[in-house]
């Protein structure tokens, strides 16, 4: 398989009360979505520390996924609302980096909501498969 | 590599150095001055046009390329444990007398005793040193005091003087003599050559018309506890830049990345103004204070290296004098302590 | 410029037993880098000096005191004062150890602008919206926006506005567009690869000597995530992933607390374009959470903090 043809890698940091429910919901009830995504569970959204998305994208992940509880749904009441102001500031700042924002997601997804994580996945890698490797996006860089 | 005598050197003179450039490029091992933001850096060039000859001195020394920033030492899997191969051969064009001052200082460290470091004697073996005779002095450049010159080339194996407009390409060793061997330009006699040498053996530096280094290891000798070193020490941002740009310090700390079966041991730079330099596991730290590591530096450079080897550790190039933000350089430490005698 | 003055502050503030340390600055080397000094004794105050080429911020020096007795007096400009108020902010400084000598600032020159206007410059002073170097090389009388650090080009806040005593009249910022944003919209302008290739080249020549963070007053805490080796956040080595760990992290820690002090990029040696970094997450600060000056520090850090309302884009 070439580098272009393979499956993009995205890692998915899901929030243990909502999201990664979603996700456990989305298996249980046998939808299929593809298998690009690796799961890392975190206590909530709001856990994620910036740098673990740039690691994600350095040690060779073409997408990065955050998910956590719908606004006002977090466990830790407000936690959520800190991940949303922080993301909108690293999704641009990684993108002003050269790494693609289209490659990083956040989204609500709540226990329910296994269908819109299978769909959210889904709708990533057809996105990473578009935009290609990241490894070749960056020799390509290298080259210029 | 041996010195030739100086009747033996050849010399030639070169109106222009450019074609010599783009053969000494296009061999791929060429390290030279280039142009970079806010100064000039040695960098590994493969285009002749990006070497700049007309350099001041680069921000960083090029110490790097004998001992780097960092450097894996070996690594290792399931399989066993991996060396890497010494490096390749290569030429550092533009190495000026400070710098090729401060490689015989860092020999006895790496070279000299019972432990040598095969990778620093490797990369030592493996450069062609090709100096240039300092035609552009800094104010902050003192290489004078340390009884060294803009024309102290020893240790090089051919050096450019800048002259007449040209170069005037002298070898100083057998391997400078192969690498001229097939350059153009005209012939010029021992006597002519050594005249230029000369003339540029016996130029001043800026700064180096005032730092008098006489009495300075003797003086420091007494004043560990002198209360001079709390209030220099009080402007230091506790920074990496006067040790890391400085040609001859040479500290540094072994670090396992390990993660699974697999990892590696790699050597970096490390410098005694951290205050993590010298924290021991549990916590304590004997240099707990900016006092305590700021006398360490001058200390170690001054005094302790002094009664060690009989040399300062230090060649006068000026880099902490043009980058320390506080002006907390050696020059100043140097005239501190002269002041204290002069005072006592 | 204003030498007379702050010997003279140093030496009453000392004598009365005001404060029992004075932070200013002294002639370098070269006179246009003056250094930070500390002084104890009225008799030091001589050695100070407050002239057109004192850069340095001396805000962050007071965390070196905060174990120590008495109170300490600080000689700031208006961006240093913001330093200062960063302090606060943190609980890193408490307001009634310090004693603020304010600046009025007329502007602070750019040492190697001022160089090369005129080789060897060894004085400036300022002449309405010009300045007259004077050195070996002669005179040279040279408008304020050729020389000024690019820093003060922009200030809009000269004045102390929280000092114990002023060194002379307040004076007005300087309303001007932020030219800075020039230099971050030519890169937003840039290909993701191209960006990532600028950034790459950059980061790569940066040696890691964390002067840019030892002089932040952002970069207050006490104990940082670069220095900790259990767990180590952050690899010594300088290869590629590292270097861009390194500026990402610390951006980013500073996004929203950062001052525009512009002292980080002015201490590197490598002269790596920090600002180009916190310029970026000062505007999207300000754009995003609809926050005016974002570099005046505020009780509450932009986020540490958050708006059921804040613009929602990951629905
Ligand atoms: S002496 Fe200067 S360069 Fe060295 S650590 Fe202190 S502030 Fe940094
Ligand atoms: S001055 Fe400090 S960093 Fe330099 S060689 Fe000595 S102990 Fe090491
Ligand atoms: S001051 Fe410059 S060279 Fe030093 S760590 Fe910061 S960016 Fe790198
Ligand atoms: S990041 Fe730079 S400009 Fe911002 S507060 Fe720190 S030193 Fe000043
Ligand atoms: S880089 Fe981060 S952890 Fe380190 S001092 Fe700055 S804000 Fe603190
Ligand atoms: S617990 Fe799910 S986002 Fe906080």
């Amino acid at each position: 398989m070439s580098v272009a043809e393979r499956e993009p890698k995205i890692v998915g940091f899901l929030c243990n009360w909502c999201s990664y429910a979603g996700a456990d919901l989305a298996g249980t009830s046998r939808t299929s979505y593809p298998t690009s995504v690796r799961v890392i569970r975190v206590p909530c959204s709001g856990r994620v520390n910036p740098q673990f998305v740039l690691r994600a994208f350095q040690l060779g992940a073409d997408g990065v996924l955050v998910a956590g509880c719908h606004p006002g749904d977090c466990h830790y009441s407000t936690g959520n609302y800190f991940t949303r102001r922080r993301f909108l500031l690293v999704k641009r700042f990684l993108d002003y980096l050269g790494i693609d924002q289209r490659r990083f997601r956040l989204r609500w997804i709540s226990a329910s909501e296994g269908p819109k994580f299978a769909e959210t996945i889904r709708e990533m890698t057809e996105e990473l498969r578009q935009l290609g490797p990241r490894d070749a996006a960056a020799v390509e860089a290298h080259a210029e | 590599m041996n010195a030739l005598a100086v009747e033996e050197r050849k010399a030639v003179r070169l109106a222009d150095i450019r074609p010599v450039l783009e053969r000494l490029a296009a061999g791929g091992k060429l390290v030279a001055p280039v142009a970079e933001a806010g100064g000039f850096a040695f960098r590994r060039v493969g285009q002749a046009e990006k070497v700049r000859l007309d350099f001041y001195n680069t921000a960083e020394s090029p110490k790097d390329l004998f001992f780097p920033q960092s450097e894996v030492l070996f690594s290792y899997d399931a399989a066993g444990i991996a060396v890497p191969e010494p490096a390749g051969e290569q030429v550092l064009l533009g190495i000026r007398p400070c710098d090729l001052a401060a490689l015989p200082l860092l020999d006895r460290v790496f070279g000299e005793g019972p432990f040598r470091d095969p990778g620093y004697l490797a990369r030592r073996e493996r450069t062609v040193l090709v100096a240039v005779a300092c035609d552009r002095p800094r104010a902050s450049c003192f290489c004078t005091s340390f009884g060294l010159s803009p024309g102290h080339v020893a240790g090089a194996d051919m050096v450019l003087y800048p002259d007449e407009g040209g170069y005037l390409v002298r070898a100083q060793t057998e391997a400078g003599e192969a690498l001229m061997a097939e350059w153009p330009g005209e012939a010029v006699a021992p006597g002519e050559a050594e005249a230029v040498a000369a003339r540029y053996r016996s130029m001043e530096t800026p700064l180096g018309r005032r730092i008098r280094l006489e009495g300075v290891a003797e003086a420091l000798d007494g004043m560990f506890d002198h209360p001079m070193w709390e209030q220099i020490a009080a402007r230091c941002l506790s920074c990496g830049i006067c040790t890391y740009t400085c040609p001859t310090c040479h500290c540094f700390q072994l670090t396992d990345e390990a993660k699974g079966e697999a990892g590696k041991r790699v050597r970096c730079w490390d410098s005694c103004m951290f205050p993590e330099f010298t924290r021991m596991a549990g916590g304590h730290n004997p240099r707990p204070d900016k006092k305590a590591r700021v006398r360490q530096r001058f200390m170690h450079k001054l005094n302790y290296f002094v009664r060690r080897w009989e040399e300062y550790l230090c060649v006068g190039c000026g880099r902490c004098v043009e980058s320390c933000p506080v002006g907390l350089d050696i020059a100043y430490v140097i005239e501190a302590v002269q002041g204290v005698t002069a005072r006592a | 410029m204003r030498s007379e003055a702050v010997r003279a502050a140093a030496r009453r503030l000392l004598e009365e037993g005001k404060v029992v340390r004075f932070l200013g600055h002294a002639p370098g080397f070269d006179p246009t880098s003056p250094f930070p000094q500390l002084i104890t004794r009225a008799e030091e105050a001589e050695r100070l000096v407050l002239d057109h080429f004192c850069a340095p911020n001396l805000a962050k020096y007071l965390l070196d005191y905060e174990t120590q007795e008495g109170v300490t007096a600080v000689v700031l400009k208006g961006c240093d004062a913001l330093g200062l108020a960063r302090l606060l902010a943190d609980h890193r400084v408490a307001r009634d150890r310090v004693w603020v000598v304010g600046l009025p600032c007329p502007g602070m020159l750019d040492r190697d602008k001022a160089a090369a206007l005129l080789p060897g410059v060894q004085e400036a002073r300022a002449e309405g919206d010009e300045f007259v170097l004077t050195g070996a090389g002669g005179e040279r009388r040279v408008a304020a926006g050729q020389v000024l650090l690019d820093r003060c080009l922009v200030c809009a806040v000269p004045t102390p506005d929280d000092a114990d005593e002023l060194l002379g009249e307040p004076v007005p910022g300087r309303p001007v567009p932020r030219e800075e944003d020039a230099a971050v919209a030519a890169l937003e302008a840039m290909t993701s690869a191209e960006r990532k290739a600028y950034w790459t080249e950059q980061f790569s020549r940066c040696i890691r000597c964390m002067a840019c963070r030892n002089v932040c007053p952002a970069c207050n805490c006490r104990s940082c995530c670069f220095d900790s080796e259990e767990p180590r956040w952050l690899s010594r080595v300088t290869d590629g992933p590292a270097q861009e760990m390194f500026h990402f992290v610390r951006a980013l820690h500073v996004a929203g607390r950062c001052v525009d002090c512009h002292e980080c990029e002015r201490v590197c040696p490598m002269d790596i374009p920090l600002m180009k970094l916190n310029h970026k997450l000062l505007q999207d600060v300000e754009e995003l959470f609809e926050l005016e000056r974002a570099f005046v520090p505020r009780e509450v850090e932009p986020l540490g903090i958050y708006r059921p309302d804040d613009p929602e884009e990951f629905a």
